[in-house]
Parts: structure tokens; C-alpha cells; sequence
């Protein structure tokens, strides 16, 4: 669905009255302001006077710039205050409006559910694991763990209409999955992003399963007991599973090697390329934190490519004959055909259906598209966290004055075009992930006008964001949506966290318009100084950094460096604390 | 008779037919307009948002256009407040190019004297200088 924006076009028209109604005077937005400053620079550089008055005239022109921007942010303000206003008066009129019986009964059942949807994920999964498990003792002890009200998911099967019988079974299960599920497509459309919808939905899972394990691991029970079986199992919803095809369908269930040395890791011996998990190596890589967390990582830097692992498979969290549905696919780099609901292809004359562990991708050969976003997403390992908290000390004093314990912020390295997501915990800071961004062309700076990116303590103040690659104006998403996210028009695409400064000598971030956000030139400015001042992401990045804002029920801090540091290696590290042990 | 009978019954299958796809066709208008509207309302958190999108589907024709005029009510003065904010900062950026350029112009001016003016002095001084000798 094309989230096509009602504001937007109001905005759009009233725009055009505004120009019918001054025929001859054309608006002059940032961009035809940039340009004339352009060409008045360019006047005093070819002006006849001396090179001591140009500067004058230059600082005279700044002068007048700074005053221009303070309107503009007066301007601002008070139009956020009329805004604040009516929102107001519109919250108002929907509580009024949620108060009438016949809305209350329906939004009182359906909205808790949205508001703990991490924890209602978890237990659908649970009780999906318990229908194809038939472990019941190990999963209610789980469920109560998580604390939802089963009582709640009857109500809410009572508004969805469905089982009467008054217990939660298999098709409240899906309903309430499908209505959580359909969120997602919600807020990213569904065209947009075929790949970032299976991958949230597994992120759901795979926090899921993790939380699981973690939970499980100083219990007694049993191993065998926590996995899940094997597809051929049969998960009970035959429309939502890949393995769940016709009984008639002929498969080749390949051959199960033995069981691996639990000292080995498969995937810390696999070459980048992504060979293959198989049957023989998925359960050992499963079974552990770690495994499940590499498992993760395969699959979001596989950008467009699957390598099924066993629980997306299970959980019905990928689905490739959705995600590739009226197209070929390739399994494993041979040709597949879709029939019935999976996909099949033909391997020394039989004909076998999709697996976990297999590979799936749209093309024989895989090169990106335009309209693929590139992620740069990075876990940050232990290791690195410490060197990078070693490099920037400076900066987490900074930011740890502001944040509290368990919070998250943000750390951009504007020296090495790098922005990491770090946690402040009681014992310190994390680094716990990496993007790679773009900054201001001309450097850093916090002149207004002067397309520098603000350096300091910011925290964010507005968030917007709209389908991946979709066009930002004004912190307000447009119609306007691009196909090519790569190689296109430099524009604020898909969100914006806008900043704002929380230092005396960056107080105009916010009046001068200083986001992050996506950029629909990704191949060009990402790691490079591209920018007007602003930090530019991928779209695909700049999502999972809006997320994260607006998960956080506290500020969301920035801070910004220009700072060149180079963090010292573990090896280094290691030393210097042994020298320091052995000084002690 | 019996034609007559079955005239009627089908004149009135059709309008009730007819009754009921327009009554689909509204409501079916109607939650793609919310559905637009709710995503780009500022009124509401994104966990009230996914139980709203969820919970029109279960609500009567006259709560949705209840919450339709709500919803475009806030469209609306939202997109009259950018389209003033946009205009003022028209008007300011438009009055700093004037003034810019205005000032652009008189400096020149005024540092082309100042250096026209230094130059006579300076050449004063030398023809001074050239008179004594």
C-alpha cells in the first residue's frame, strides 16, 4: 500500500493558491536562497575592492544571515506553537470520540495488545513452539514469565469474532499475529520493503528465541526440550508456512551428517560469501546466543538475499513464496518454480521444495538494485566497544552527564564518517552498533547558513518518517516517493530525526535545519563529507535509528565529534591494562 | 401472475443488491481515507495509531466519519499553518536578498571611495616627497 499522504497534498494546494494568489512573485524556499547566497559570494569574489574589505563585506553578509535565521526561527516557533494548539484540540476530540461505548469496547481490547507488542510477539511464538512442541509445562512457565493477561487475548478473539469457545487456539493465535503483522506493512507500505518486512518480523522472533534462551539457560530443564523440531513437523497453520505444503508433494529430505564437536563454531569458519547453513550445522549454531545472533546478522547483511535459518522457517517469519511471489527465484543458484505454496526445482530428476538452510535470491547472480537501500549496519563487538570507549572518552564523559542507566544515544565520529549506537549501562558505556554516514561538505561548524554539520551535544527533537524512500519537506512526509535510492536525487528520504543543539554554541541546530536523515544518494555521500550540514544515512539505516528513537521513552542524545581519533587494537588495549595491573 | 411476482421480487433483490454495494463502496472509501489520515496524524503515538488502523475495521459507518472529520480537521489546519510558515519564511528570505544585495552594492561602493580615497592620499604624499627631493 502507497502511504499517500493527505497533508501533503493539502499542503500542495494551499501552496499553489499561495502562488495563483501573488502571480509574478515566486516563493523563495532554502533551495533558491542557497543558490542567490551562491551568487552573491561569488559577486564579492569578483568584486574590484581589496581583499581585506571583501571580508568585510562577507562578515557584514553573515551578520544579516544570522538575524534572517533567528526570524526564521521565530517563524518556526510560533508556527510549532499553533501546531501544538491544534493537536491539542484534536486530542481533545478524539478522547471525546474514544469515551462513546461502542469505540471504547473496541479500541480497550486492541490497543494493549500494540502497546506490548514486543512481549505479545514473544508469546505468540511461545504458543506456537507449544502447538508443534506439545511442550506445554516448559512454555507456561515462559508465558508467565512474560507477563500478559490471557484473559486480554480472549477479549480480544471476543472483538476479532473468532473461536467461541472461549479459549485461545491456533486462530486467535494467527489473527492477533496477522494484526501485529500487518503493522508493519502499515508503517513501512507493503511494496517497500519486501526485505525489511521479513526482517522485522524475524527480528521479533529472533528476540523471541533469544530471550528464551537466555531464560532457559540456568534452568534444568532439558535441551532437547527447548528446540523446536524439525519443519517436517508440521506447524498447524497451513496458509502461513512454507513447509506446510500439500501431503502429496514429493520432497528429498536431504541427509542428516552427524552431530558436530560442540568446541566448533560452522559459521566462524565459513568464508563472508555465505556458504550455507545445512541440516548438519543449524542445530549446533541455534542452539547458542551467539549462533542465533550470527544467524541475525547473515541475514541483515545478506541485503536481498535469504539464507533460511531454521527458525524463520519454523515461525513462518520468511516466506519466499510471498516475498517472491509472481517472480523466479533462485535456490541455491538454481532456478526455482513456484507450485503450490512453496517452490520447487529440480535436482537430479526429483523435484525438492525449499528448505531451511538454503538460499534463496532473486536473481542467478545477485547485483543490487537501485531501489535496494544499502545497509551499513554493524554489530560492534565486545572487543571493538572497549577500544572505541578507550578512543572516546571525551566524548561518553559528554554524554553520559545527559543519560540515563540502560538508555541509548548516539555517538557520530564525523572524522571517520561513522555513527555508533552506544547504551550507557552501570558499569559504563556499549558500543553496540555502526553505521556509516555522510557530513557536511564544507566540515564542521555551527554558523548558520555556512552548510557546516553542528558539532556537540544535541538531542532529537522531532521525528517524521514515512515508507522507505519516500520524500521529507518540512519534517513532513510527501507523496513524492523514490525509486532509486542509490544513485538518485540528493533528497531527505524515508525519516528525519531533527536535532536540536543543547549547547550555547550550537542553540541553532534546530532553526537550521539539522536532521538525520535518509538520503536517496547513498552510493555517493554515504562516508564521504556530501551533506548540507545535516547527517546523512541509508534509508534502510535511518529506520532502524528511528526505531530506536522512538522506542526510548527517554531523550534520545547525539553527540557529534570532528575529533580524529584511532582506537587503539585489543592487542594494545590488552597490554596497557597489563602493565597497569602489574604497576598496581 | 406468476411474472408479475417474480418481476417484483427481482426489482427488489436489485435494490437491495444495489443498497448494499453502495453501502460496501462508502465504507470502503471511507476506511482508505482514514487509513491515509491516520498515518500522517500527529495526535496519536504509534502504538495508538496500530489500534486504530486495527479497530475501523470493527467500527459503524457513522463512528468512522466521526473520526474522518476529526482527523481531516487536523490535515487540514496543520497544512494551513505549513503553507503560512512557508510564506513567512518566504518573506524574510526575500527581504534578506534584497538587503544583501542592497548591501552588497553599497559596500562596494563605499570601500571602492575609501580605497580611491587612500590611493590620492598615498600619492599625494609621494608627489610631496618628490617635491622636496
Amino acid at each position: 500500500m502507497a502511504l499517500e499522504s493527505n497533508l501533503g497534498k493539502a499542503i500542495e494546494t494551499k501552496e499553489k493558491a499561495i502562488l495563483a494568489k501573488k502571480p509574478g512573485e515566486d516563493l523563495v524556499d532554502e533551495k533558491k536562497l542557497d543558490s542567490e547566497i551562491v551568487a552573491l559570494e561569488k559577486k564579492i569574489k569578483d568584486s574590484p575592492v581589496q581583499g581585506e574589505h571583501k571580508e568585510l563585506m562577507t562578515q557584514r553578509l553573515d551578520e544579516m544571515l544570522s538575524a534572517r535565521a533567528e526570524d526564521v526561527t521565530a517563524v518556526s516557533d510560533d508556527a510549532e506553537q499553533k501546531f501544538l494548539e491544534v493537536i491539542a484540540v484534536v486530542q481533545k476530540s478524539l478522547t471525546e470520540f474514544t469515551e462513546q461505548p461502542e469505540v471504547k469496547d473496541v479500541i480497550e481490547n486492541i490497543e494493549p495488545f500494540f502497546e506490548k507488542k514486543e512481549a505479545v510477539m514473544k508469546a505468540i511464538h511461545l504458543k506456537s513452539y507449544k502447538r508443534r512442541s506439545g511442550d506445554w509445562k516448559y512454555v507456561n512457565q515462559r508465558l508467565a514469565g512474560l507477563g500478559i493477561d490471557e484473559n486480554k487475548i480472549v477479549k480480544i478473539q471476543e472483538v476479532l469474532g473468532i473461536e467461541a469457545d472461549g479459549k485461545t487456539g491456533p486462530e486467535t493465535i494467527n489473527a492477533i499475529s496477522n494484526m501485529l503483522g500487518s503493522r508493519i506493512g502499515v508503517e513501512f507500505g507493503n511494496e517497500a520493503s519486501q526485505y525489511a518486512d521479513g526482517g522485522m518480523v524475524a527480528e521479533a522472533v529472533d528476540e523471541a528465541t533469544q530471550a528464551i534462551g537466555k531464560e532457559s539457560e540456568p534452568s534444568s530443564a532439558p535441551k532437547e526440550t527447548k528446540a523446536p523440531p524439525p519443519p517436517s513437523s508440521s506447524p498447524s497453520s497451513p496458509s502461513s508456512s512454507p513447509s506446510s505444503s500439500p501431503s502429496s508433494s514429493p520432497k528429498t529430505p536431504p541427509e542428516k551428517p552427524p552431530a558436530p564437536q560442540e568446541t566448533q563454531d560452522p559459521l566462524a569458519e565459513t568464508p563472508s560469501e555465505g556458504p550455507l547453513l545445512t541440516h548438519g550445522n543449524i542445530d549446533q549454531i541455534a542452539s547458542t546466543a551467539e549462533g542465533r545472533r550470527q544467524i541475525r546478522e547473515k541475514v541483515l547483511n545478506s541485503n536481498g538475499e535469504f539464507i533460511l535459518s531454521r527458525d524463520e522457517l519454523l515461525y513462518s517469519a520468511v516466506k519466499p513464496h510471498h516475498l517472491y511471489r509472481d517472480k523466479p527465484v533462485w535456490i541455491n543458484g538454481k532456478k526455482a518454480e513456484p507450485r503450490g505454496l512453496g517452490y520447487y526445482f529440480s535436482e537430479g530428476g526429483a523435484p525438492a521444495k525449499v528448505d531451511f538452510g538454503d538460499r534463496v535470491t532473486d536473481t542467478a547472480t545477485r547485483a543490487p538494485r537501485d531501489d535496494e537501500s544499502i545497509r551499513t549496519e554493524k554489530v560492534v563487538t565486545k572487543e571493538e566497544s572497549e577500544c572505541l570507549c578507550f578512543a572516546f572518552e571525551r566524548e561518553i564523559g559528554e554524554l553520559r552527564k545527559k543519560m540515563g542507566v540502560g538508555d541509548k544515544g548516539m555517538l557520530v565520529d564525523g572524522a571517520s564518517k561513522k555513527m555508533y549506537i552506544v547504551r550507557k549501562t552501570s558499569k559504563g558505556f556499549v558500543f553496540e552498533k555502526s553505521y556509516t554516514v555522510a557530513t557536511g561538505k564544507p566540515g564542521f561548524g555551527e554558523g548558520s547558513g555556512s552548510n557546516r554539520t553542528p558539532r556537540g551535544m544535541h538531542s532529537v527533537k522531532v521525528t517524521s518518517r514515512g515508507p522507505r524512500g519516500s520524500v521529507i519537506k518540512h519534517k513532513r512526509v510527501q507523496r513524492e516517493r523514490k525509486t532509486n535510492l542509490r544513485t538518485g536525487r540528493a533528497d531527505i528520504t524515508t525519516a528525519v530525526l531533527a536535532l536540536e543543539g543543547e549547547e550555547s554554541s550550537n542553540r541553532n541546530s534546530y532553526g537550521r535545519g539539522i536532521y538525520i536523515h535518509g538520503t536517496a544518494a547513498e552510493q555517493r555521500r554515504l562516508g564521504r563529507q556530501a551533506s548540507a550540514g545535516c547527517v546523512n544515512t541509508s534509508n534502510v539505516d535511518v529506520e532502524s535509528m528511528y526505531a530506536l528513537t522512538e522506542r526510548q521513552e527517554s531523550k534520545m542524545y547525539v553527540y557529534i565529534t570532528d575529533r580524529r581519533v584511532q582506537p587503539p587494537s585489543s592487542s594494545m588495549l590488552a597490554a596497557a591494562r597489563g602493565r597497569g595491573r602489574r604497576a598496581a | 401472475m406468476g411474472s408479475f411476482c417474480f418481476e417484483n421480487v427481482f426489482a427488489n433483490l436489485e435494490k437491495s443488491a444495489w443498497k448494499w454495494y453502495n453501502c460496501v463502496m462508502e465504507k470502503t472509501k471511507i476506511l482508505a481515507e482514514l487509513k491515509r489520515l491516520l498515518a500522517c496524524t500527529q495526535s496519536l503515538s504509534e502504538p495508538k495509531k496500530g489500534a486504530y488502523l486495527e479497530a475501523i475495521k470493527y467500527l459503524p459507518t457513522e463512528r468512522l466519519v466521526e473520526l474522518q472529520r476529526i482527523l481531516q480537521e487536523e490535515a487540514d489546519a496543520v497544512a494551513r499553518i505549513d503553507a503560512e510558515q512557508i510564506e513567512a519564511t518566504s518573506k524574510i528570505n526575500k527581504g534578506y536578498l534584497e538587503d544583501s544585495e542592497k548591501l552588497v552594492k553599497e559596500s562596494e561602493k563605499e570601500f571602492i571611495a575609501v580605497e580611491e580615497k587612500s590611493e590620492r592620499a598615498e600619492g599625494e604624499k609621494m608627489l610631496e616627497k618628490l617635491n622636496d627631493i
